[in-house]
């Protein structure tokens, strides 16, 4: 197990640059995730980490070891791929010990590396099968195994689960949890899906357009995001973004110059000027039907729209024209186009400069 | 009039399918026919029976050809194939000038066996071509007169027939070779797989269903050869080059011999058929349980 | 490691990779001269006199461009009897390939439209025969075909060979108009018969609009198939009937008292020229068209 640092990787495609200055410390048995949309870069970078893509500036180390101009297979790392790359003409067995048999290693070890590895996945009775008479979540495995025979230092994974349906990916999701709470290895994980990311990383690392947006815990990322991309990506639904005018440390949203809200008990950063432009934010969950504490502000708004989800609605309410979400719970009956008696949370609010879009 | 409507696709394909069923299957049925019966000028249509099959396999010309059909089959096959996969796997290494080599190893098919035979002709010539160059290179001894040289003259065939088909085997590996998912090289590189261990343990394995076709092709090519042979040798010196093709023709045209011509024509369709059907069978099958 | 394993290692790794680069391009540039060799004398061959052909050896270049044998090739020498050349020959198989080509790719297209966006009963047994009809060695029906156009009246005629031609090349061509047209969807054709549009309206104003691939593909397959003929040529016809292939072989094999190499040179390159010059400007529609055809059965 070791620890990975990322010091000011830049990589270009072309004139395209793909990835600007990510800078990353993770320390010894972290799960970290990079999350992002579609292009942002996290594949690029995790391909960067296990050597299949060159950087064109900065330094990977590996267990305080630099690895830039080293192989794959010389940095002691291992690989589970988004459509699992197994070997089509070997066997289940001969795909796991591949990567043993070319480091040469004894014949005993490589049993011995299997029967564990086997044991552990439970895919024992897979061994004599080749990938194409295997199902996708035991092609998942196999995969799995064959990064885990190899004991590496670092174990990254890309998007391995978006290939399999619904219900298979929570529960391989929670075998990839228990793994990493028994095995204590490092990974580095990506994925577009926000739950997985939130569920399974000890450290999350948002990325968009090739720069690292945030990186933190998931709580601090889900409760304290750092900037609008990250409190808008984060969340189903996504957070509520007002906009409107901070004077004073009180807020008056657009298009509703009686309503002010208080906000001198909000963490402003230090040196914060409180008398600008900016998008005030609340995730729909801390928006109640009654005074919950203290810190409750009371608004009167319409609701527009319900989504039933099960043990959840979400309600759309009109805010001066602006779309703003509620989530209850669906034992409540909330009729629509009804004005209603509303309150937010303010200890929960996130606020952002309304030009830079970072948190204030 | 809705009769007409619903049957028409079956009325558009009628004729078609009627020059074919006639000018292919109804030939054959001919040919076969005639084979069973004395037939020298003219079509005579009293059966024989087999004697006509009697006849051609006791023919030291008949056996000749065959014979030569299997060393040229052998040799043509190994070769196209080896060296298809070899330029394949080469091409495949990210070069710049691929769509340039490609080319080059690829324009021979688009010539004809004569143009091809003309040109090796001329190369194998033994007083004017590579002998000569060598000779004149210093290699005072060097001989290549396998030309005219009764036991070689059908070696020439194999570098020649090579020289015009190996190209295209080497497209359809390169196809091949292509289409096998990055992720997987990805995968065996982080193995540590060296490139050889790469290509020998992992993707030319995958390759099966390519050789099959590529094997398929190649005796098709091989057993049809006629054209070549023609053109670089006329089948000798004197017989030595024969093949069944060639033998068909002569016997066929030339020595009014229809009936066992038309034999020698059934034996060649029945050894195409042999390998044809069977592949046939399983690609189609294939193609079913796909669905 | 230490960071000396680390720098070794990476050295290593560059050299290995410098001298695999360099022996890839030795073996693809023998390769090379394999290939470009055969065409290569041609051309050179064609522009020497005799004399320099005697007296210099396969590669050395010409010492000026002679194109006195490509005049021989091509008109002859105005001999009035045992003259050979290529001229008439060429727009004979101008003639056969033009309205060949033309008719199989067309009667193909409609043939694969037919077997894949109208099943009907028994259609792929239909498309197995046609499938088998290319992989039948001609020798099974040259016998029974000449004494057809013997009885048709048009044996050692351009006209017979065109529907020779025809008939064994609408095989392949409705196997490549075939497994083209599966893979387009059908439900383009299942709208357009709700739309009420019929067979002929459908294939001509939906389904030939995106043949462009395949139509080419097989109209370049066509073309070289036939205009490269010689076994059909060499039975079917003779004499001033004949197409440029068998005319080609003809004059190479001419054992008149001398022979002229340069002039057969000359004559091979006309008679590959057509050809190779497609193959040159549409050379991956070839490959495509032989790849899709033959691989996929």
């Amino acid at each position: 197990m070791a620890n990975l640092k990322i010091n000011d990787i830049n990589k270009n495609f072309g004139s395209t640059e793909v990835l600007k200055g990510i800078n990353l410390d993770i320390n010894d048995g972290d799960f970290l995730v990079l999350l992002g949309p579609s292009g942002c870069g996290k594949s690029t970078l995790l391909n960067t980490i296990a050597g299949l893509e060159t950087s064109n500036s900065g330094e990977i180390l590996i267990d305080n070891h630099v690895v830039n101009n080293m192989e794959p297979s010389d940095r002691d790392i291992a690989l589970v791929f988004q459509s699992y790359a197994l070997y089509p003409a070997m066997t289940v067995r001969k795909n796991v010990t591949f990567g043993l048999e070319q480091r040469k290693t004894p014949k005993e070890k490589i049993e011995s590396a299997l029967n564990e590895v086997s044991n552990l996945l439970q895919i024992n009775e897979l061994l004599e099968r080749k990938p194409s008479q295997l199902s996708g979540g035991q092609r998942q495995r196999v995969a799995m195994g064959r990064a885990l025979v190899r004991h590496p230092k670092v174990f990254l994974f890309d998007e391995p689960l978006s290939n399999l349906d619904a219900k298979l990916r929570v529960e391989m999701r929670r075998e990839i949890k228990k793994l990493h709470k028994r095995l204590k290895t490092t990974i580095v994980y990506v994925t577009h899906d926000q739950t997985e990311a939130m569920s399974l990383g000890t450290n999350i690392a948002i990325m968009d357009q090739g720069k690292i947006q945030q990186c933190d815990t998931p709580k601090n990322i889900y409760n304290k995001p750092q900037n609008m991309f990250v409190a808008d990506f984060i969340g189903s639904p996504s957070m509520n973004l007002l906009e409107g005018d901070l004077n004073n440390k009180v807020f008056t949203p657009n298009g509703s110059s009686n309503v002010k809200i208080p906000l001198d008990k909000y963490e402003y950063i230090e040196n914060s000027n409180t008398n600008r432009s900016i998008y005030l934010g609340i995730r729909p969950e801390h928006v109640y039907f009654e005074k919950i504490n203290e810190d409750c502000f009371g608004i009167k708004l319409k609701s527009e729209l319900a989504e039933y989800t099960g043990h959840e609605q979400i309600i759309t309410f009109n805010f001066s024209d602006q779309q703003f979400l509620g989530k209850f719970p669906s034992t409540i009956d909330i009729q629509m186009d009804k004005e209603f008696d509303l309150y937010i949370d303010l200890k929960q609010v996130s606020l952002f400069d309304k030009n830079t879009q970072n948190r204030i | 009039m809705f009769w007409l409507k619903r049957n028409l696709p079956r009325l558009v394909i009628a004729p078609s399918f009627g020059v074919i069923a006639w000018f292919v299957y109804g030939f054959i049925l001919w040919t076969i026919y005639i084979s069973f019966t004395k037939s020298k000028l003219l079509p005579v249509y009293d059966l024989w029976g087999v004697d006509q099959y009697f006849r051609l396999w006791s023919m030291p010309r008949w056996h000749v050809a065959v014979e030569n059909l299997f060393i040229f089959t052998t040799l043509f096959i190994v070769f196209c194939i080896f060296i298809g996969i070899l330029l394949a796997i080469l091409l495949d290494q990210k070069i710049r000038a691929e769509g340039f080599l490609r080319t080059i190893y690829l324009y021979p098919m688009a010539l004809s066996f004569i143009v091809t035979g003309t040109a090796w002709r001329w190369m194998l010539n033994p007083s004017l071509g590579i002998e000569k160059f060598a000779q004149d290179l210093g290699f005072v001894n060097f001989t290549f007169d396998w030309l005219v040289t009764p036991g070689m003259s059908i070696y020439t065939i194999v570098i020649a027939g090579v020289w015009q088909s190996s190209g295209f085997i080497m497209a359809i590996f390169l196809a091949g070779l292509r289409s096998v998912d990055d992720e997987i090289i990805k995968a065996a590189k982080i193995d540590g797989a060296s490139l050889v261990s790469v290509y020998t343990k992992i993707i030319l394995p995958m390759m099966r269903p390519v050789f099959m076709s590529a094997i398929v092709i190649l005796v098709h090519l091989a057993i049809k050869s006629y054209d070549l042979v023609i053109a670089l040798t006329a089948g000798g010196p004197g017989i030595s080059s024969d093949m069944p093709a060639v033998f068909m023709t002569q016997m066929a045209f030339h020595r009014s011999e229809i009936g066992l011509a038309s034999a020698s024509a059934i034996m060649m369709f029945l050894t195409v058929s042999a390998i044809v059907v069977p592949y046939l069978y399983s690609e189609l099958k294939r193609e079913d349980d796909r669905k | 490691m230490t960071e000396n394993n680390y720098n070794q290692l990476e050295r290593s790794a560059k050299n290995k990779k410098i001298i695999f680069r360099w022996i890839l391009f030795i073996i693809l540039g023998l390769f090379a001269i394999y290939y470009i060799a055969p065409l290569y004398v041609m051309i050179v061959t064609s522009f020497k006199t005799m004399e320099e052909i005697r007296q210099g050896n396969l590669f050395s270049l010409p010492n000026t461009l002679n194109f006195e044998s490509w005049d021989i090739a091509w008109n002859g020498q105005g001999f009035s009897a045992g003259d050979v050349f290529i001229k008439t020959y060429f727009w004979n198989s101008v003639k056969l390939v033009v309205p060949a080509v033309i008719i199989s790719t067309i009667l193909g297209a409609i043939n694969g439209y037919a077997l894949t966006k109208w099943r009907f009963k028994g259609d792929s047994y239909i498309f197995l025969l046609f499938l088998f009809g290319t992989f039948i060695p001609y020798q099974a029906i040259l016998l029974p075909m000449s004494r057809t156009l013997g009885s048709l009246g048009i044996s050692n005629s351009i006209y017979g060979l065109i529907l020779v031609h025809v008939v064994y090349g609408l095989c392949f061509t409705t196997l490549f108009c075939r497994n083209y047209y599966i893979s387009i969807s059908n439900e383009i054709v299942k709208a357009a018969r709700i739309d009420g549009a019929g067979f002929f309206k459908i294939f001509f104003r939906i389904i030939l609009p995106i043949s462009a691939p395949i139509l080419v593909v097989t109209v370049i397959w066509q073309f070289t198939m036939i205009w490269n003929d010689f076994l059909f040529g060499a039975t079917f016809t003779f004499g001033k009937e004949a197409p440029i292939q068998v005319a080609l072989n003809n004059m190479v094999l001419t054992s008149s008292s001398v022979k002229r190499y340069n002039v057969d040179m000359a004559a091979a390159i006309i008679a590959g020229f057509p050809t190779l010059i497609v193959y040159v400007l549409a050379g991956k529609y070839f490959i495509r068209g032989l790849t899709a055809g033959s691989v996929k059965g």
